[in-house]
């Protein structure tokens, strides 16, 4: 899909295909880029060789990420062909799955860890996501997960029509609750809006400022909607790491 | 693939290193947060070039977003 | 060092979820506070009608021709509105607060104007159906009230009565005024909801007996209905359930003894009633909180004194009643009581939209906000803690006190942003510094009686009144007059920093210990605020009050006009400090003009709180508001209110440029220095005290401080705007001819350079000249580059 084609106003906007938003942040599409990545798995301290999933791997950054400078042995999936054949270039020692969190196509208790970078809002069902991270991770397994999430419940009806994690995000409180039930126990959460902050940030410097930028996907009425939408959303940024089993579970 | 420049043909140049300016990658911070722009710099001492129509515009804009304002 | 400085590695990870965050203000305190503030208590009306209907709305819809809108107020409470509406005895009239000026309004005419002209619009819905067997005995208004409710609340009831149609007392009304159909659209309203109408039913004694056996509660309508029918002695109905002596049982209506029958207190009886009902089949507390239910009291406060006068409008027809037009001008006398009374006041308020009880909300949300981003920050930052809302407030409600104790807590947690009061704070040390701090005995005494403390402000508006004044006091107080220069403290203690400004007051205490305990004069009314409140231990007076009680210094001069007196707002508290003040304007002849937001109820200048950095643009509005006050010049005592109100445009001087006139310049026509100036004016005024009181010594300034700028007036006012002292032009010009590192245009022959002090840098485009550097233009930024890091 190129940049410069206009959408029509109304029609939902796939973000994480678009290559703007790409070369912003570095190859990757999320907040904090690969850098939050690598601290997160770091934080976890695989051993080498461990075998880690990653939920939505788009392009393969943090596949290549994981296999180069940690030595894991990484698996992807994602459900867009076009993304899996970019990620099979930038990563081609990953073993690679068209597929959603939604049904994993891998082994019960087959993985060491599981990432799910800002994709868990795009998933369709929560709970059955969970559930099956919590499937294909062995026993005290580390999940990975970073989200936008939502401030405050009673605004949620007005964030903007975009297909992507910003439309459905959810209160911390409905997401910590859902891990916890579906048998995870909590090592880490925090709350990283600095990042989105940057992001918001680098795109003024980028792009001249946020409105530009919906521009570029969507027409200049959509554009100046969604960005007044947003200014006025209560979002945040979440990074979190869980274990399968534990104190909760 | 920005579409948008602080880049600006420049009659300032480096009077240290007896230089014009060149376009130059570099990251700026604030409040723990970097960002990636393109500004007119001299490639011998570094010194970079922040116009006036860059730092009480797009500067100050996102040191407020920083801040909370 | 801390704030500010970049850290480039991300914070470490601790293994503990949502850390826990000890606030200023918890739950229980934040409801104390809020229900100080009033502004969504009931109006009058609604308070005195016993079902609360919003009378106010009702008007603004009826002001606006909005009949249907106005219809949808009254269905929401009023049982029968078609029959209510017609004949509604206004009890809510007395306390009409447009009585106070004119006539109350015509509150019954315009429900009967709305109910004939529309239908029904809003249904209310009928709640599922619950068990419980409900009698309604008695079918006047208070009983078909009753049956209704229970009705909605999903009781379907029997309603018995032995006349042969419902209303009771109502039939005795004029068709003219309660025309048959409103009957007929009662009775249906009353089906629709599940209740079952008996009429021409024959009660005895007997009969009553049974129902009562076969009903789980019964009301008894008085007027309608035989209390002597009853098997049981009455006894007097309790006032607040409505209850019998039998269990089950409940009475109401009709009329009380001495009194004439009211329509509204058959509906109060019959609604108080239904909930009584209602709670016994409950089996819950028939009497726990119902002290709302029917006229009530309430702390709504609403001035009145700004409205005119307006006389009750009178329908051209009294048979017909309002046309549209008539009902239209009546309603629209209503003045909407509300409180607001600091809001009116307050640009602060005004700007965020808010009064004090969604603001405390809003700060408390804002603090509660453990992780993330806080989207309030501006608006703690931007009160000017002046507490002239708490004055006005019926409650004293402290906003400044909220505002201020947040800003420590925020200091302390690390979320305070660095730039509201970062200049201010610099500013605060450049008066605390050497280049202008000075604590002396006066020349050729060992020991001070009395210290003289003008302030930072007076040093750097006007050193020349210093000095003048400083030998007034010497030649007449006894017993040695020292001198303090520097600042006591106040912006740390406005900006939050609580540890920065308890380090200036003991570094002051200290001081003044040292000199051996003197009476401290201040020149300024905040410093004197400042002191009294943190420094109990000292004796603190005003300058005003000592030399009210002087003869007036030789060569005083007046102005030929009358002049308005602005006091400044930290003279709120200082009731003999105001009156010295206006005592020496009538010794010095100056015709003083008060106007009424003076004294206790003064506006800030834009200073307080340092709102002027927190929030430029208000800081604007507030001077302008505080100028706006009155068409005369002003005269000022507070040397930042002068500067602000002068630097507005408006003509004002300094009570002391009358008491110690020079010979140089017109007091009404002295414009704002700038903070450059103030600088250079409180440096000045050290060396040159320096030089009388120890002449062997000499504060020598920093190299940078020689480098010669022509500036613009108009530059100079930019640069002021922007924050950018001379001498930080002076730093980095100076930097960068001593380096070598700076941009040149060879096409016009200017330079461009730059300079981080601290944390912000500085940009300066020059030209060298023979007379000194020719500054074109400056500007500032405190993002980082690479090259500052290094």
């Amino acid at each position: 899909m190129q940049a410069d084609c206009l959408l029509r106003a109304g029609t939902p906007v796939t973000l994480y295909e678009q290559d703007a938003l790409h070369a912003l942040t570095g190859g990757t599409l999320r907040p904090g880029g690969l850098v939050l990545t690598e601290e997160l798995l770091h934080f976890c301290n695989f051993a080498s060789g461990s075998t880690v999933l990653d939920i939505g791997c788009g392009p393969g950054h943090s596949l290549e990420l994981m296999a180069r400078a940690l030595g894991l042995c990484p698996t992807g999936i994602d459900p867009s062909p076009a993304m899996l054949a970019k990620a099979s270039q930038q990563a081609p020692m990953a073993a690679l799955h068209q597929a959603s969190a939604v049904a994993i196509p891998c082994n019960t208790a087959s993985f060491d860890g599981v990432l799910c970078e800002c994709v868990l809002s795009l998933t369709e069902d929560l709970s059955i996501s969970l559930a099956e991270m919590h499937r294909v991770l062995k026993p005290e397994g580390r999940l990975i997960l970073t989200d936008i999430y939502c401030k405050q419940r009673s605004l949620q009806t007005r964030l903007p029509e975009l297909k992507s994690c910003i439309s459905r995000a959810l209160p911390l409180e409905t997401i910590t609750g859902a891990l916890i039930r579906a048998g995870f126990s909590l090592t880490l959460v925090r709350d990283r809006s600095d990042l989105l902050k940057q992001l918001a940030g680098q795109i003024i410097f980028s792009y001249g400022s946020l409105e530009k930028f919906w521009g570029l996907f969507m027409d200049s009425d959509a554009a100046h909607r969604t960005s007044c939408a947003l200014a006025a959303a209560p979002l945040g940024y979440y990074m979190l790491v869980a274990e399968k089993g534990g104190l909760h579970g | 693939m920005s579409t948008f420049s602080f880049l600006e043909a420049t009659a300032w140049h480096c009077v240290g290193c007896n230089q014009p300016l060149q376009p130059t990658k570099m990251q700026v911070t604030y409040l723990n947060s970097a960002f990636d722009v393109e500004l007119m710099a001299c490639s011998s001492c570094g010194f970079t070039l922040v116009p006036e129509s860059l730092a009480v515009g797009k500067m100050l804009e996102v040191e407020q977003l920083l801040e909370d304002k | 060092m801390g704030e500010g400085d970049v850290q480039v590695l991300l914070p470490p990870f601790h293994s503990v979820s949502l850390r826990t965050f000890h606030l200023t203000m918890d739950q229980l305190q934040l409801r104390e506070l809020e229900a100080r503030c009033i502004q969504e208590e009931q109006p009058f009306c609604t308070a005195a009608c016993p079902i609360h209907v919003d009378v106010r709305a009702f008007m603004t819809a009826l002001a606006k021709g909005d009949v249907r809108e106005a219809r949808k107020i009254l269905d929401r409470t009023m049982p029968f509105p078609e029959i209510l509406g017609r004949i509604c005895d206004q009890p809510c009239r007395p306390f009409c607060k447009r009585g106070e000026i004119g006539d109350p309004l015509a509150i019954g005419r315009l429900e009967q104007f709305c109910v004939r002209t529309t239908q029904t619009v809003v249904k209310l819905p009928k709640l599922p159906a619950k068990g419980g067997k409900v009698a309604v005995l008695g079918a006047g208004l208070s009983g078909m009230t009753a049956a209704l409710d229970l009705g909605r609340k999903g009781r379907p009831n029997t309603l018995i009565t032995s006349s042969p149609a419902i209303g009771g007392s109502l039939h005795q009304v004029a068709e003219s005024i309660l025309p048959k159909e409103v009957f007929v659209q009662a009775e249906a309203t009353l089906t629709g909801y599940g209740v079952t109408i008996q009429t021409g039913t024959m009660l005895d004694r007997q009969a009553v007996a049974s129902l009562l056996d076969k009903y789980d509660a019964v009301y008894c309508d008085w007027d309608g209905f035989d209390a002597s029918l009853l098997p049981f002695a009455l006894g007097a109905p309790d006032p607040l359930t409505l209850a019998l002596e039998r269990d089950g049982c409940f009475g109401g209506g009709g009329v009380e003894t001495g009194e004439p029958f009211s329509v509204m207190h058959q509906v109060e009886n019959g609604r108080r009633a239904a909930l009584s009902l209602e709670r016994h089949l409950q089996q819950v507390s028939l009497t726990a909180q119902r002290e709302k239910e029917g006229a009530c009291a309430t702390r709504m406060y609403t001035v009145t004194k700004d409205f005119a006068p307006a006389a009750e409008m009178l329908p051209a027809d009294a048979e017909a009643g309002y046309t549209g037009e008539e009902a239209t001008q009546e309603a629209a006398r209503c003045i909407r009581c509300e409180c607001m009374e600091c809001v009116k006041q307050c640009v602060y308020l005004q700007e965020y939209k808010e009064y004090p009880k969604t603001l405390i909300r809003k700060i408390y949300n804002n603090q509660a906000i453990v992780q993330g981003t806080r989207n309030a920050n501006k608006l703690i930052t931007a009160c000017s803690l002046c507490n002239q809302c708490t004055v006005i407030c019926p409650h004293d409600f402290p906003v400044a006190e909220v505002c201020r104790s947040t800003r420590v807590e925020m200091v302390e947690t690390g979320h305070m942003p660095p730039s509201p009061h970062d200049f201010a704070l610099e500013d605060m040390q450049f008066s605390l510094g050497e280049f202008c701090a000075l604590s002396h005995h006066q020349p050729g005494t060992e020991s001070s009686t009395y210290l003289f403390y003008p302030g930072c402000q007076l040093a750097g508006s006007a050193p020349e009144s210093v000095k003048r004044t400083y030998g007034f006091l010497t030649a007449h107080l006894q017993g040695g007059v020292g001198l303090m220069l520097g600042c006591c403290g106040i912006p740390a203690h406005w900006a939050g920093r609580t540890a920065l400004f308890a380090e200036t007051m003991a570094t002051f205490k200290a001081e003044v210990h040292r000199l051996g305990q003197p009476t401290v004069i201040t020149a300024c009314s905040s410093c004197l605020s400042i002191f009294k409140e943190c420094a109990p231990e000292l004796t603190t007076t005003s300058l005003w009050e000592v030399l009210d009680t002087l003869p007036l210094p030789q060569g005083h001069s007046r102005p030929i006009q009358p002049l308005t007196l602005h006091d400044p707002c930290t003279a709120r508290e200082q009731q003999d400090l105001r009156a010295s003040v206006r005592s020496l304007c009538t010794k010095l002849g100056i015709a003083v003009v008060e106007h009424d937001y003076s004294g206790e109820l003064a506006d800030c200048c834009g200073y307080g709180g340092l709102m002027q950095f927190a929030d430029k643009p208000l800081g604007r509005k507030a001077v302008r508001h505080k100028a706006g006050r009155s068409d005369l010049d002003g005269l000022a005592y507070c040397a930042m209110c002068r500067d602000n109100l002068a630097a507005h445009g408006r003509p004002v001087a300094h009570l002391l440029d009358y008491l110690f006139p020079g010979t140089d310049r017109e007091p009404l026509a002295r414009s704002n220095p700038g903070f450059s100036q103030r600088h250079e004016n409180r440096a000045r005024l050290k060396n040159d005290l320096l030089a009388e009181f120890r002449p062997e010594e000499s504060v020598s300034r920093p190299a940078h401080t020689d480098t010669r700028l022509l500036i613009s007036r108009e530059l100079e006012d930019l640069l002021n705007s922007r924050l950018i002292l001379a001498e930080d032009l002076q730093k980095v010009i100076h930097h960068a001819e001593n380096t070598g590192n700076y941009l040149f245009n060879p096409a016009n022959g200017r330079r461009l350079a730059k300079y981080r002090p601290v944390r912000v840098t500085y940009w300066v485009e020059y030209e060298s000249t023979d007379e000194g550097y020719l500054v074109h233009n400056g500007y500032s930024h405190r993002m980082q580059l690479p090259e500052d890091s290094k």
